[in-house]
């Protein structure tokens, strides 16, 4: 049977951050830092690393190819994904937030309002549960260029400094949720491997509480 | 499940016949016997009777004089609008079915899965929740298969909200946080509600209620418990206790934040798990509410089993 406890982490700058939390608690050692390898095994620890796109990282867990995950709460929330928040890693953190002109008026009585998002279900929801009616636009990146090309009336993305808003002269008009990086896990492997998820769980935690 | 090859469908075949005879030679042999539900519900009755159920996941159709029928959703409910109104008292009732559901998938196809189940009327509480539980145990031993059952009694966690006197809103919120197993919200969630002083300790423990009974009796021997919750936990007790020490260690895990997504369940609720398939296998529970509903109050409990998983399972580790 498979024994491994398999990790799916995100290349990129979320993953290096979660990787520097599992270096501190000696769980990297089968990790080549420069290496182009997308799989490291320990077979000492039992422990297997995958390291996918940032938004295949839910995939991968749900279909229980990967026990543990770590991912953003941006996402967790956009793919409604049925799986267990362990542990909140406390970086990465960020905002949802809606931005847009100065002074733009979010409630306006004779019109829809056009948001432009990366986030579509985060941004439906959201407005639905205040009973606003918006039209939403699915972009795929450099979404602050919407409102200024008239593409949409404001936006809808995650906000760690709003150097970005700024630069392209758009600012918050609203706090919508507090975002960080979420320790995710299957719900089956969840109860087949209880024992060792809990334990890292532990490990983790202790990790943090030294540092802050 | 699609192939290639026509050999390789009918092999298939062969294997899923098998694993069916087997299933229904087990429980025959247990006294229970068929049952065939109607293929159709009308749509009014089934969302009065299934309140929280996703209305846009149901297959509709139109009848001749214009009323709304579903494709069978669940068969529990076809069961048991059937057999209630023809109860005769102190009757017992051991029934089981091979089916297939009906559903509309979020883009819109209609999604059919085969379902193998049991229900279980009229016998007193306490044997009927062992025996269903043994008769989980027995299907997956038969097939050498490795499983866990996770199971709850559901009182415990709903006295406990009733303690809490939380709005439907907070309670929504905790049941969520809850079944996502988040323990930074939950943390978040006790700051930021009233929660009535004795039982904040409690609350805060409350995703570590897992494991093997003796884990769980022993946190919950810090902390006050109602009347209500204590029954429910000897309720739980009586029932492991008819396990053997071997079936409770590598079988069955407590978990008493198990929620699940029918209202109408009250006390045993469980799960079953096998390490290959990313979802649950089989899914059940005590639903005496739901009887009531349909004119007469009488113990019932029932599973049902995802026969194409299972039969994927039972290929996989033959093999």
């Amino acid at each position: 049977m498979n024994k491994y406890l398999t990790l799916a982490l995100p290349k990129g700058r979320l993953g290096d951050s979660a990787l520097e939390q599992f270096d501190k608690i000696g769980w990297t050692t089968s990790i080549q830092k420069d290496s182009r390898k997308l799989v490291f095994i320990d077979e000492v620890l039992r422990i297997r690393f995958m390291f996918v796109k940032p938004a295949d990282v839910i995939t991968y867990v749900e279909n229980g190819v990967a026990d543990l995950g770590v991912i953003g709460k941006d996402s967790i929330l956009e793919e409604e994904a049925d799986v267990y928040e362990l542990l909140d890693f406390g970086f990465g953190k960020c905002k949802f937030s809606i931005a847009g002109q100065k002074n733009f008026q979010l409630h306006q009585k004779d019109s829809v309002l056009k948001i432009a998002t990366k986030y579509p279900r985060v941004t439906l929801k959201y407005f639905a549960s205040r009973n606003q009616s918006i039209e939403i636009i699915k972009l795929n990146g450099s979404v602050e260029l919407a409102p200024l090309v008239g593409l949409s009336d404001v936006i809808v993305d995650i906000v760690e400094t709003g150097g970005t808003l700024k630069a392209n002269g758009l600012e918050i008009l609203e706090d919508m949720m507090d975002i960080s990086a979420k320790l995710i896990a299957n719900r089956v492997s969840y109860r087949f491997k209880h024992d060792r998820i809990q334990q890292l769980i532990q490990l983790l935690q202790e990790q943090k509480e030294v540092t802050t | 499940m699609q192939f290639l090859q026509l050999n390789d469908e009918l092999q298939y075949f062969k294997a899923k016949y098998e694993v069916t005879k087997e299933l229904e030679q087990i429980v025959t042999q247990l006294g229970y016997t068929l049952f065939e539900p109607d293929f159709f519900e009308s749509y009014d009755q089934f969302v009065q009777m299934n309140q929280r159920v996703k209305t846009q996941s149901l297959v509709k159709l139109l009848d001749q004089d214009g009323s709304i029928l579903v494709l069978r959703p669940d068969i529990t409910t076809s069961v048991i609008k059937r057999v209630i109104p023809k109860w005769v008292e102190s009757n017992t009732l051991r029934l089981f079915y091979l089916s297939t559901i009906f559903s509309r998938s979020s883009v819109g196809s209609v999604e059919e899965k085969k379902q193998f189940g049991i229900e279980h009327l009229g016998t007193n509480q306490r044997i009927a929740d062992v025996e269903t539980i043994q008769l989980i145990i027995s299907l997956f031993k038969r097939f050498n298969l490795s499983f866990l059952i996770e199971l709850s009694n559901n009182q415990f966690l709903n006295a406990l909200m009733k303690e809490l006197q939380l709005s439907f809103t907070s309670q929504k919120e905790l049941k969520e946080i809850l079944y996502y197993k988040n323990q930074a919200a939950l943390e978040m969630f006790i700051k930021q509600t009233t929660i009535p002083s004795p039982f904040i300790e409690l609350v805060s423990q409350l995703l570590h209620l897992q494991g093997s009974l003796v884990e769980i009796k022993q946190i919950l021997s810090r902390y006050p418990l109602t009347s209500p919750m204590q029954n429910a936990m000897d309720e739980l007790e009586v029932l492991m206790n008819s396990f053997s020490i071997e079936e409770q260690n590598q079988s069955i895990r407590i978990d008493l934040t198990v929620l699940s997504q029918y209202d109408y369940y009250d006390g045993l609720i469980f799960k079953a798990y096998v390490p290959t398939i990313p979802v649950p296998i089989l899914s059940g529970g005590r639903y005496d509410p739901l009887t009531k509903m349909v004119g007469l109050e009488i113990p019932a409990i029932g599973f049902t089993l995802n026969m194409s998983d299972f039969i994927k399972e039972v290929i996989q580790t033959n093999e």
